[in-house]
This record gives structure tokens, C-alpha cells and sequence, in this order.
């Protein structure tokens, strides 16, 4: 049951380009205050940090000097047929709005975790524990991103709020809030970027500059083999770099 | 009358029983069990899932496998009450009552752990208020729901037939027009307990960008679905052969006759074949179609020990081709046979459990991630025992107090 | 009355059914939902008018302007600022934890006075007297440590101590150090500045220009741009170092050399350019030439670094071929390098005609100061403070009386930590104005805790890489959390009190004395609609509005200013190029090559609460840092992956687990910087080891300045 693929007018997408990211892990730092994510004491236990954006390193396997490196920022890949959306019991996860980004509402979230469990790019986090601010730090938590308590699963939502502020703005100047210039909406890691090398806009408008981006012969996606038809593109000049994105044979 | 006297007389007519003291004792070893469990329980509602050694690599674990091993070992009950009650196989009815426990006992166990394995249980309900009914996971909601309630039905006569209880005629009554609807309840436990058996299984191969567990299948299910069920009915009715078999060895008594449990394994064994030519055929498709649709190939499904090819090979060569030859082949006149194959049935169906749940986790989709190694801690072996724990004290009161073996009396005449 | 059992049982159930009609378990139901939205220890967002406003980034050495989202008036979080030139949207790691490190548990909440062994908390006043007091009675022997490479502060401080009777005023060394050196040795004037946004071929020598070299937000963003996504890219970077650190794993070539090599691999290639005909009338030219071709033709460098001749060629080629090429040389961990090496990588900007031109390197004037009796910047960063603390150590330098820390944490970021911490237990007297409790604030006898920039009035002044002269304001957006003072102030308040006279009363007015001073520098404007890289390009510069500076600075527009000092007799310096210039050792055991992120922070910060998350498990697993060499170092020492090791060197061990990382050049081993703090908060407190306590301090012939660029360590 892969469930079917929901066209949207708009389609706000991510294009990463692996060849600019220097892996420094502002996006990462970025995601993480925007997003009234805890700051976590113990947080080199990778597999219990909770990280919406989480950055990759990727090597093309090979001995000092031949190596290569490069690193890949994954924010929710926002799939146009998500493998988490169908299997929620509760519909806590839904993509049904235009724009299509894939939500999640905590307070229906009954934390079964069926949908960490569903997604390949483990872009989905458990709240383990209560989260916990050092004292007065709450007072720096974003009025825009409710805080979850524990016992539900949170992800990138690609700064949902954002867009709702990007679209009060429009309205107010006078345009047309479906219809928001290149740039009007973009989300926190991507505004932040020191090197440039995230690109957040409407793949589906020709105004918008990832419409393009994403034509280009170095754009491909993760896992696209498996039909998830996700929203986020990657850009690398190098092959190596292109094929870790997805599985292939070894006839292939 | 003393209450070592008292106590005699709540024992079914004509049976024997250890003493009170032993019987305390015994619960007593049981009842530390199962307090550490609570106690671990507590710790886990107290600060939060963070004190198990589940991640978010691993959200589901020991317990999800658990669970869907002590459901599927559970099923004996309503397959048993279907061919009891509907199909009419009258000699089962020598056998009913320990798999109506044996099913309460699980589905209880598995509803526990399940209360304690989801993030929010305050909000379990919204399974029913929000449900999202593409989800397999709504239809385990709803059908293990239901049907708990159902074994807990079938179960209430069970005690009502205590022999004190029993005295009081409306609850006499009760009971015997509780039995006179059975095949109703025993009609609505078998259609629930295959649909959910079946959704468990379905969970896992709905998972299409999860390839270890992703299977097609007809219409809306998957092949696990139809799988899961199989496997379920077969080892079932093994499982309770086993539990028959252990209560025999602890007590020193005959509680049933040989050919009911040869007849069980039988059926178990009927099962297992159909299941074992379904299960080949699937995983043949699974290696020859679905991985490398996924451009992955059946090497990069194993890693290390725990992830390791013998676990595949144990469960369908050693646990499944070995069990089917053990329980149809007149080897299954031999005890040893007849325990062997059901044991390997069983440890079979856990494996199948396991490696759906943990494995196909643990299996790295992209490439750049890396296999990863989930170890449960003692917050969920805690809680896990405590629901064997409960298994055996309810089970050992049961066996205590309730007329649970017909044939009791008779084989134990002196 | 008899209740029968039937009427009993209809009761029972007639009141259950009856229940579920009326609203009571709908509404538990409902209400329990409600409650698990709203347990009240989980903290609630807070409500109110968001709005924006504009500062700079100061605990970032990159500089970026800031735009900070408020909820009724209180700052939220930090992004980049897209109208300033040094951000252009673009935020580090660092700079975005200038609002919740306010909150920090590492903060020091009041003035503090030690007292045996731990703190005791006094009033400002208190603590005015006191250091009043002490330093009347030090007087003449007064030393400053200033970590703040780019504020007006150090005006203040220098100022000050200077009329104290100085004993040395130093700044933390960095790259800015050995920037300076060099051009001072090389007989020029100014602070070279790198135009990367107009260079199209950039030849990096060792420096971690996307990370911790100069303004590193602004080199990724003119990097960035230079590189529009899926075509082909516009620029040119090569990197020269001993990793594939964050620089070169987006350059287009790296080149594995010893940072100990680097000004080898310069005059390697200085000898292809040389070949080529490239010349220069700059004095000394001859004999560099000299210096170049007896010792460092291809096989020379060769046998030196292991980079062959051709690939030396190759990148002369490409340096020679493009428009506007640039070198820039530095430390892959932001400090411990010569003079030498950085007089190498320039003498090829002079090769290649590349000084004062745009995307080049400019020599940019440094901007007036106002404080009477201050150091000029490049007065200050001639200053040797590693040199000077082992001096004191040993006994060789009298120790100072007193001691002023100015946003630097001495006691943990310079190498050698062990002996500078021992210099610093010398000092009887000693004041620290940190923020946080930081090391060295823990060795001080009075601690008085500096407001944080978002509370405080402050500046940024050009900071060291920028391709123009930069002004930049940062400014109060909230109130002081704690009982802390901005030290400036304290130090113009201490400054009355002992009736020295520094002019200003507090340092608003410095700051509006040095923004005023900028309206009468000729060429300097806003940068709003045009930048000052565009200026440097051709450009007309925008003339300074008449309006208030002051106002469009508060508006977060920086002053900037594209002007080179014209420069009389910038020479090679070929005799210290000859001294100082020379293969590293061949390292026994193996070399250290440390590296450093913005996202540990700096050590006048500690690691970010919320930065710890971006540290991935291949830097800091559980409490231990790891190491990175390649599997051909490894085998060589004995080594398997994850396996503990000690690293030894100086006279100190720390502990590491092996990491297995095959863009380390063979024979070093690559360790993050940032780690093993002492103090701070446990956010920053005992993860990992200071792999920086492990270089070794060394004298550079030739300039006699102190450097620790790559240093023999024992792995066992």
C-alpha cells in the first residue's frame, strides 16, 4: 500500500548543493532555536539527539590520497508520497495542504512511532524525555514553534510558520499571499546558510529560482528508487557524490 | 475450618493440589518478578521513555517484538475456539479453556505492554476518535481492543464455573448462557484476531521505503499480512501444547490426553506447511524482485551477529521445514518430536517477529548511514518479564481454582 | 426496603448507559487530552509583538551583522543580517547563540572576589576599590591580555594600562598575529585585507577561510556566490593543507602539505612564477629571487613536502592564467603561525602583481584612534603573549603585578596551557572582565563580569580578512540579565577613581567619538545599495549621507570603506624568508595538525549549548574527543579504529579514541580544537581533551616570533 501522490499549486521544496556545504552545522544551529529544540548535554549519542536538521558525512570510500568528502544536510524530505503518512494511526501526520509539506501535529501524537519506524532518512524524533532549558532560557524560545512535551514525534516542518508569516506580510503590502515572490518564504537553515548552498522556494513557479535549479543534470533526489517523490533536490558535480544517493546494483 | 481447609474446598471437584504453602511460595518468587516489572513500569510513566533503550533508530524494540510474539503464540485461542465452536472439532473442547486463558494472558500482556510502549498513552483513545483507517496500525488499535474484550467474555464463564462461585445460581446461570452464546463470541474473536494478526503483519510490509520489510500483495494487504496470520494459527496451537506440556511437568499431573495434544500439534503442523510454502514463495520474491527494485541485494540484508544470515536460515530451514517434518510425519507419536517441533515452531515465529521488527530497522536504506546495533535495557526486560510474570501467577490461579482440563479427573484416578 | 439483585443489576447498568449520555466522560476524555497538551512544567512560548532589530555579531570572530527577532522586546533568536556586508544573511554556528548564550549557565550573574578557593559575590562598587587599590599599588607593572581582536575597547584597556605603567599589552594570538608580523618585517604599512568577492583564482595556503580564518561568514558567502548551483562554477579555490578540513572539502583541489610546509610550497611556487618571468620592483626582490632558486626548485620541494613539481607548476599556471588571483596563507587553526610563511604566501601576491588591486589583497588603513594615549591595533598585535607567559614562567621576564583579562581565556586557548597557566598562578593580582567562567576566570582574583553584547554598547573595526575597512555597532537590546557592567565602562569608571584622565566618561561617548571621526575619513559610506566590493571593483563609492551615522549604523548598516595605504617600500623580506623558511621536521612518532570549528565556540565562550547537537559523533563520542588519521598512519603507529590512545607532547598527555579519517595526510593526526574545558558549564565542562595544551611553543628565525604550527606528538 504506497498510497498515492497529491498534486499541490504549490510545492515549496529545498535544493542543497553538496559542492558549496563546508559542513560547518550552522543550518543544524540554526533549526535548532528556530524550532524550540532543547539544548541537549548529551548529544553525541546520535541515534537519541534530536536534530530536525542533521548533517551528513559522506566519503567516496577510498585511501588517503584518492578520499573525498562532502557533506549533506537532510532536513525532512518532505516526500510527495510519504512512507510516514499512511501508516499514523491517529493522522497526526497529514499531507493535505497545499504546499505540501508533510505535518505533524503533536498534541494528536500518541507516540506509537510507527512513522520513525516508516522513513528511510530518519528524519523523525522522539521526545525520550521532558524537554529541559537551562534557567531564563525558555525566555528565548520561539513564540512561532510550540514546545512538545514528551512522548511525541517531531520533525521539520520546513519552518511552516514562516510561510503563515511570509503570507500575513504579503497580504498586508497588497499581494497576492499565494503567489509570494522568490525568497518571501524561506526557512530558518536556509536564510542562514553562511556559503549559499541552500535554496528554498515553489518548484512549481518559474519564478522561483529552485524551478530551475532542480532541471539541472547534477539535481537528484535521496532513495528515489523507492517512489517517495520528495521535495528535496541535491545538487554535486560529482558523480560519487550523486550515487550515495540512492542504492543501485552493481549492474546498474 | 482453617483457612488451609477453606482453601481446599475452592479447588475444582475431584482434583488435587499442592499445599497452600508451596502455592504461596511459588507465587511469592513470581510476585518479585513482576513487582520489579511495575517498578520499572513506574520509572518509564515517571520520566519518559528515555530510561528504555529504544532510539530514534530503533522506535520500535524488545517490546513491539514481544508483543507480537506473545499475540501471534496467543492466537491459539480464537483458532482453537473456531474450530472448537464453528467448524465443530468436538475433542478440543478438552483444550478450549487453556487456550481461552493462554489468549487473555497474552492480549492483557501485549495491551500492558503496548500502554507503556506508546509515547502518550493518555491519548491511546484517539486510535478510535482520530482514526486514520489507511493505517494498519488503527486496525491492530481496534481489533486487539475488541478483541480483549471478547477473550475477557469467554474468560468470565471460566470463573463463574468456580466451584463457590458456581453455588450462587444466578451467576450459574450466567454462566451457562454465556456458554450457550460462545460461538458467537468464539465467531467474532476468530474474524478480529485474523484481521489483526493479519494488520501486524501488514504494518511491516506497508513499509514501502523500508525494502527489508516492504512486500506487494493483494489489494490492500501485503503478503505479511496473509503471512503473519498463517504463522500465527500455526504456532498457536503449539504454544499451547507447550503451556499443557510445562503445567504437566510442574504439577506431576495429566491435565490432557496425549492424542489432544497430538491432535493440536497436528493442526499447528497443517499450518505450518501451508505457511512454510507461502512464506518460501515470498521470500523468494522478496530476494528476486522487491530488493532489487530497491537496488539492494539479499547480502546487505545481514550484518554481524544479531543481524546475522543464520538468523534467516534458522527461521525458515530449522523452525520451519524442520517442525513441519517433526509434527506431520509420525514422528509426532514421539514426545520428544512432538515438544521439539513445537518448540522450534515457536522459537520460529519469535525470530519472524524479531528480525520484522528489529532488523528491518536496523537495516541502513541510505547508503551513507550504517547498520546499528540496538540493545534493550533492563527497563524493558523488566517490564517484559513482569508480563511473564503475570502470565504464570494468572495461569497458576487458574489452574488452582477454575475446572480448566476436563479430562483432569479421569487421568489422574489412582 | 429491599434492593433484589435484578433491580440491583438494572441500577448498574441503567446508570451506566445513563452516564455515557450525559457529558462527564466526554468531557474526562476531552479533558485529558487538553492536560497532555499543558503539563506545566513544560515551558510555554512566549506571547507578544515580534519585531526585529539589528546588532553585531561580537562573540563571533567573523563579525556578521545580526538581526535579532524579538517577542515583546525580548530577543529570541539571531539570524544573519542580509544588509550587512559581512553577513549577507549568512550566520555561523557561533553567532547564532548570541541570544540564548544570555542564559547561559556558565554566565557569571555579579562581581566576584575570590576568596581561598571559591568566589564570593560583592557589590561593583566593592569591587572598584579593590582594584583601585591593587593596581595603585602595581602601578608600572600592569600587563592586559585583550582577546576582543576588533573593538574600540582596546583603547580603553591599552590607554589605561599605559598610564599605569605597562607592562605589556597583548592580544590572543590568531591569525590577524602573524598577519601583522609579517607585513611589519616586510616594511609595509596597514592590515592586509582579501578581496575575495572580486578574485576568481584563490590559492589558500593552510588557512581555514570558510571556518575560523578572518571574516569566515563573509569568505563562504563571496565563495558561495562566485558558485551559482549546478553549473559551472566561476571560481577557482585551491586549499594547500594538512586536511581535508570544512575549507577543502568544497575546494575545487586540495593539495596535502604539513602546515609546517606552507611557506616551502609558496617559494616552490614563487619558483615556477620566477621561471615564468614574473618580477617585481619591490625591494628585495633579488635576493628573494636568490633565496628562491637555490633552494627551492621542484626537487628541493619536493624532498621537503612531497608535492611534486608538476602539480607546483600547475598551480602557477592557473595563478598566472587567471584575472584576479589571490593567496592567502594561514594557520589551519587560526593561530600559531610565522611570520615567514605568511611573507612567503604574499611575496607571491606580490609576484603576481596582486597588492592593492581588486580581488587581490589591500592594505587597509587602520581607522583613528580617539582615546588618548591607546595602542594602535598594530601596535598591540606585536605584542607576544605566549612568548611573554613562558617568559614569566621561567622566571626570564619579572612577572607583572597585575594582570587585566579582557574577553580572552588565556589559560586554556594558547598552546602550552599548562606553562601559561603556571605564568598566570605568578601574577598576584589578576582581574578578569569575562563573561563566563571561563579558566582563566577561575585563576583570577576578581572576576567582574562583562555584559554580553546583546546588552551592551560595543564595536567591530575592521576584523582581520575583511576586503575593506569595516565599522560596525553593536548595541543594547536588552538590559543586563545579571548584575554585570559593560567593562569598558568599568574601566573608564576605575580609570576616574585612580584620576587618570582617558577622556570619556563612559563608552557611548567613545564609540560616538569614533563614529564621528569615521564621517572625516575620505572614500568611507554606508553600505546599503552598493558594497564595498563592488567599490573595489570599479564601482563609484556612494558619498557619506549627510545624516546621522551614528543612526544608520544603530540601523544595523555597517560604515565601510574600500582605501589602501599607499606603501612605501613593501619588500620581500627575503633574509627572514631565508631564515625561517624550512621543511618541518619528519616527526618520529607523528605531527599534530589540530583543527577548529566555530561551532565549539572560541575559548572566551566554551562550546554553545545549542551548537553541541552540530559536533558529530566522529569529533565527540560520550566525554572522549577523537583524533583523525589515515589507515597508512594508523598501521605505521599500531593503531585500530576506536581504540583509546594517549597523545603526549609538552609535558602533557590527553586521552582520545582513534578515528579513522582518510582525508588526513599521512604522518598526522588531525584533532578538534575546542574541547576539554575545565570550566564553563556542562555543556562545555570535561568533554573531550585540549589537544591545544599538546604544541609546543617554538622561536621563528628570522622574526623571533613565538609559533606552534605543527608539533611532534607520542601516540600510545
Amino acid at each position: 500500500m504506497s498510497g498515492q501522490k497529491k498534486e499541490f499549486p504549490i510545492t515549496w521544496g529545498m535544493v542543497i548543493d553538496i559542492d558549496k556545504c563546508t559542513g560547518c552545522g550552522a543550518c543544524m544551529a540554526s533549526c535548532q532555536t528556530e524550532n524550540n529544540v532543547e539544548p541537549q548535554r548529551e548529544a553525541s549519542n546520535k541515534l537519541r539527539a534530536t536534530s530536525w536538521m542533521t548533517v551528513y558525512e559522506l566519503t567516496n570510500d577510498k585511501a588517503y590520497p584518492d578520499h573525498d568528502i562532502a557533506y549533506l544536510p537532510r532536513p525532512c524530505q518532505q516526500c510527495g508520497n510519504p512512507p510516514c503518512v499512511s501508516v499514523c494511526p491517529v493522522i497526526a501526520t497529514e499531507k493535505n495542504e497545499n504546499g505540501g509539506i508533510v505535518s505533524q501535529v503533536y498534541p494528536r501524537c500518541i507516540g506509537c512511532r510507527y512513522c520513525v519506524a516508516a522513513c528511510p532518512y530518519h528524519v523523525r524524533y522522539f521526545g525520550w524525555f521532558d524537554p529541559v532549558w537551562p534557567e531564563g532560557m525558555e525566555k528565548t524560545l520561539s513564540p512561532l514553534t510550540s514546545v512538545r512535551p514528551r512522548g511525541v514525534v517531531e520533525k521539520c516542518s520546513f519552518c511552516h510558520h514562516r510561510w503563515t508569516l511570509a503570507k500575513d506580510a504579503a497580504r498586508a503590502a497588497g499581494k497576492d499571499p499565494e503567489d509570494l515572490d522568490d525568497g518571501a518564504y524561506v526557512t530558518s537553515c536556509v536564510q542562514n546558510c553562511p556559503s549559499g548552498a541552500l535554496a528554498f522556494g515553489d518548484l512549481k513557479n518559474p519564478k522561483h529560482k529552485v524551478h530551475e535549479l532542480i532541471k539541472s543534470p547534477y539535481a537528484y533526489r535521496l532513495l528515489e528508487r523507492l517512489g517517495t517523490d520528495t521535495q528535496v533536490y541535491y545538487i554535486s558535480r560529482r558523480e560519487w557524490v550523486r550515487k550515495l544517493g540512492d542504492n543501485y546494483l552493481k549492474s546498474e | 475450618m482453617s483457612f488451609t481447609e477453606i482453601e481446599k474446598t475452592w479447588y475444582p471437584e475431584g482434583v488435587e493440589r499442592c499445599s497452600i504453602g508451596k502455592f504461596m511460595k511459588w507465587l511469592a518468587v513470581l510476585g518479585v518478578v513482576a513487582a520489579y516489572g511495575f517498578f520499572a513500569m513506574l520509572v518509564c510513566f515517571a520520566y519518559g521513555l528515555g530510561v528504555t533503550g529504544l532510539d530514534n533508530y530503533f522506535g520500535f524494540g524488545l517490546w513491539i517484538t514481544f508483543d507480537l510474539a506473545v499475540i501471534a503464540l496467543g492466537a491459539g485461542a480464537f483458532f482453537t475456539g473456531l474450530l472448537r465452536y464453528i467448524i465443530r472439532i468436538d475433542e478440543l473442547k478438552n483444550i478450549i479453556n487453556l487456550t481461552v486463558i493462554k489468549g487473555f494472558i497474552c492480549y492483557s500482556g501485549a495491551m500492558l505492554i503496548l500502554s507503556l510502549d506508546v509515547g502518550q498513552p493518555i491519548r491511546s483513545w484517539f486510535g478510535y476518535w482520530h482514526p486514520n483507517v489507511h493505517s494498519m496500525l488503527t486496525e491492530v488499535i481496534f481489533c486487539i481492543t475488541c478483541y480483549l474484550l471478547v477473550l475477557i467474555i469467554e474468560y468470565v464463564p471460566l470463573i463463574l464455573e468456580q466451584k463457590q462461585i458456581n453455588k450462587i445460581p444466578f451467576l450459574h446461570n450466567l454462566a451457562h448462557q454465556m456458554h450457550v452464546v460462545m460461538p458467537l463470541f468464539a465467531g467474532i474473536g476468530a474474524f478480529l484476531s485474523t484481521f489483526h494478526q493479519g494488520s501486524l503483519g501488514g504494518m511491516y510490509g506497508v513499509m514501502f521505503a523500508r525494502p527489508y520489510a516492504f512486500r506487494d500483495g493483494f489489494f490492500i494487504w501485503p503478503w505479511t499480512f496473509f503471512l503473519f496470520v498463517l504463522s500465527a494459527i500455526a504456532s498457536g496451537p503449539c504454544m499451547t501444547v507447550l503451556i499443557c506440556g510445562f503445567m504437566e511437568k510442574v504439577t506431576g499431573r495429566k491435565l490432557t490426553t496425549y492424542r489432544i495434544k497430538s491432535l493440536m500439534c497436528k493442526i499447528g503442523g497443517t499450518m505450518l506447511l501451508i505457511y512454510m510454502v507461502f512464506k518460501y514463495l515470498d521470500t523468494w520474491a522478496w530476494i528476486n524482485d522487491i530488493l532489487p527494485r530497491a537496488g539492494l541485494t539479499f547480502d546487505q540484508m545481514f550484518y554481524g551477529l544479531v543481524y546475522g544470515r543464520w538468523l534467516f536460515f534458522t527461521e525458515l530451514v530449522l523452525c520451519l521445514l524442520v517442525p513441519v517434518i517433526f509434527l506431520l510425519t509420525p514422528l509426532r507419536k514421539k514426545p520428544f518430536f512432538m515438544y521439539s517441533g513445537a518448540i522450534l515452531a515457536c522459537a520460529g515465529v519469535v525470530i519472524n517477529r524479531y528480525v520484522f521488527t528489529v532488523q528491518a530497522l536496523a537495516q541502513p536504506v541510505l547508503p551513507f548511514t550504517k547498520w546499528e546495533i540496538y540493545t534493550p535495557n533492563w527497563a524493558e526486560w523488566a517490564t517484559s518479564l513482569m508480563v511473564i510474570a503475570y502470565g504464570f501467577i494468572i495461569m497458576s490461579l487458574s489452574y488452582r481454582y477454575l475446572p480448566i482440563f476436563p479430562q483432569e479427573v479421569g487421568l489422574n484416578k489412582k | 426496603m429491599g434492593l433484589d439483585r435484578r433491580a440491583f443489576l438494572g441500577l448498574v447498568a441503567g446508570g451506566t448507559v445513563g452516564i455515557m449520555f450525559t457529558p462527564v466522560p466526554w468531557k474526562l476524555i476531552d479533558d485529558a487530552s487538553i492536560w497532555t497538551q499543558n503539563w506545566p512544567w513544560i515551558p510555554k512560548v512566549p506571547k507578544g509583538q515580534i519585531d526585529y532589530v539589528t546588532t553585531t555579531s561580537k562573540l563571533c570572530p567573523a563579525g556578521e551583522g545580526l538581526k535579532i527577532m524579538r517577542v515583546a522586546g525580548n530577543p529570541v533568536s539571531a539570524g544573519g543580517n542580509p544588509d550587512h556586508p559581512l553577513s549577507r544573511g549568512g550566520v555561523s554556528a557561533l553567532a547564532r547563540s548570541e541570544v540564548y548564550m544570555l542564559y547561559s549557565p556558565a554566565r557569571i550573574k555579579s562581581p566576584m572576589k575570590r576568596n581561598g578557593k571559591t568566589f564570593a559575590p560583592i557589590t561593583w562598587e566593592q569591587a572598584l576599590i579593590e582594584m583601585a587599590e591593587k593596581l595603585g599599588a602595581a602601578k608600572g607593572s600592569v600587563a592586559s591580555i585583550s582577546g576582543d581582536a576588533t573593538g574600540t575597547v582596546n583603547e580603553v584597556l591599552t590607554a589605561l594600562v599605559g598610564k599605569l605603567g605597562s607592562a605589556g599589552t597583548f592580544m590572543m594570538p590568531g591569525e590577524a598575529t602573524s598577519a601583522a608580523k609579517a607585513l611589519k618585517l616586510m616594511g609595509a604599512q596597514g592590515q592586509a585585507g582579501y578581496d575575495f568577492e572580486n578574485a576568481d583564482t584563490v590559492l589558500v595556503l593552510g588557512a581555514d577561510i570558510f571556518e575560523t580564518w578572518g571574516t569566515s561568514t563573509r569568505n563562504r558567502k563571496a565563495f558561495g556566490a562566485t558558485r551559482p548551483a549546478g553549473t559551472k562554477p566561476a571560481s577557482n579555490y585551491i586549499y594547500v593543507g594538512p586536511t581535508r578540513n570544512n575549507t577543502a572539502a568544497v575546494c575545487d583541489q586540495w593539495i596535502p602539505a604539513s602546515a609546517a610546509d606552507l611557506g616551502v610550497v609558496a617559494l616552490g611556487i614563487a619558483w615556477h612564477l620566477l621561471k615564468a618571468g614574473a618580477t617585481s620592483t619591490a625591494p628585495g626582490f633579488d635576493t628573494f629571487k636568490a633565496v628562491v632558486n637555490g633552494g627551492y626548485g621542484p626537487e628541493d620541494v619536493k624532498r621537503a613536502t612531497g608535492i611534486g613539481g608538476d602539480v607546483l607548476a600547475g598551480i602557477a599556471k592557473t595563478l598566472m592564467a587567471s584575472k584576479a588571483s589571490l593567496v592567502v596563507t594561514g594557520s589551519p587553526f587560526g593561530q600559531g603561525m610565522g611570520a615567514a610563511p605568511v611573507i612567503a604566501g604574499m611575496s607571491l601576491n606580490m609576484l603576481l602583481g596582486r597588492v592593492n588591486k581588486p580581488g587581490g589583497v589591500f592594505m587597509l588603513p587602520e581607522l583613528a584612534s580617539v582615546v588618548p594615549g591607546a595602542l594602535s591595533r598594530a601596535a598591540m598585535l606585536d605584542g607576544d603573549l605566549p612568548a611573554f607567559l613562558k617568559g614569566v614562567e621561567s622566571g626570564k621576564t619579572p612577572a607583572p603585578k597585575a594582570l587585566l583579562v579582557y574577553d580572552a581565556n588565556p589559560a586554556y586557548g594558547l598552546p602550552e596551557a599548562a606553562t601559561m597557566a603556571k605564568a598566570l598562578e605568578k601574577i598576584p593580582f589578576k582581574v578578569s572582565f569575562s563573561s563566563f567562567m571561563d579558566e582563566t576566570a577561575a585563576l583570577c582574583d576578581l572576576v567582574l563580569p562583562n555584559s554580553l553584547p546583546l546588552e551592551r554598547y560595543d564595536d567591530v573595526v575592521t576584523p582581520y580578512g575583511s576586503g575593506f575597512c569595516l565599522y560596525s555597532l553593536v548595541r543594547p537590546i536588552q538590559k543586563p540579565i545579571y548584575d554585570t557592567k559593560t567593562s569598558a565602562d568599568v574601566l573608564l569608571a576605575l580609570a576616574r577613581k585612580l584620576s587618570i584622565d582617558l577622556k570619556f566618561d563612559n563608552f557611548q561617548q567613545v564609540l560616538k567619538e569614533k563614529v564621528a571621526s569615521l564621517s572625516k575619513a575620505s572614500g568611507g559610506f554606508v553600505a546599503k545599495d552598493v558594497m564595498p566590493w563592488q567599490v573595489a571593483a570599479g564601482k563609484p563609492a556612494p558619498a557619506l549621507v549627510g545624516g546621522d551615522l551614528w543612526k544608520a549604523l544603530e540601523a544595523g548598516y555597517a560604515w565601510t570603506m574600500v582605501g589602501q595605504v599607499a606603501q612605501t617600500g613593501m619588500g620581500f623580506a627575503s633574509e627572514v624568508v631565508a631564515k625561517a623558511v624550512k621543511a618541518g621536521k619528519p616527526a618520529a612518532g607523528a605531527t599534530l595538525a589540530p583543527y577548529a570549528q566555530l561551532r565549539t565556540g572560541t575559548p572566551a565562550t566554551g562550546i554553545p549549548c545549542q551548537d553541541l547537537t552540530t559536533v558529530p559523533d566522529t569529533e565527540l563520542l560520550g566525554e572522549t574527543t577523537l583524533v583523525r588519521l589515515n589507515s597508512e598512519t594508523a598501521k605505521t603507529l599500531g593503531l585500530k579504529k576506536g581504540q583509546m590512545v594517549k597523545l603526549s607532547a609538552a609535558g602533557v598527555d590527553c586521552q582520545a579514541k582513534v578515528h579513522i579519517f582518510e582525508s588526513v595526510m599521512t604522518g598526522m593526526v588531525s584533532a578538534p580544537l575546542g574541547f576539554g574545558h575545565t570550566a564553563f558549564d556542562y555543556f562545555s565542562q570535561g568533554k573531550g581533551a585540549n589537544y591545544l595544551s599538546l604544541m609546543a611553543v617554538a622561536e621563528e628565525p628570522g622574526s623571533g616570533m613565538s609559533t606552534w604550527i605543527a608539533s611532534e606528538v607520542k601516540i600510545a
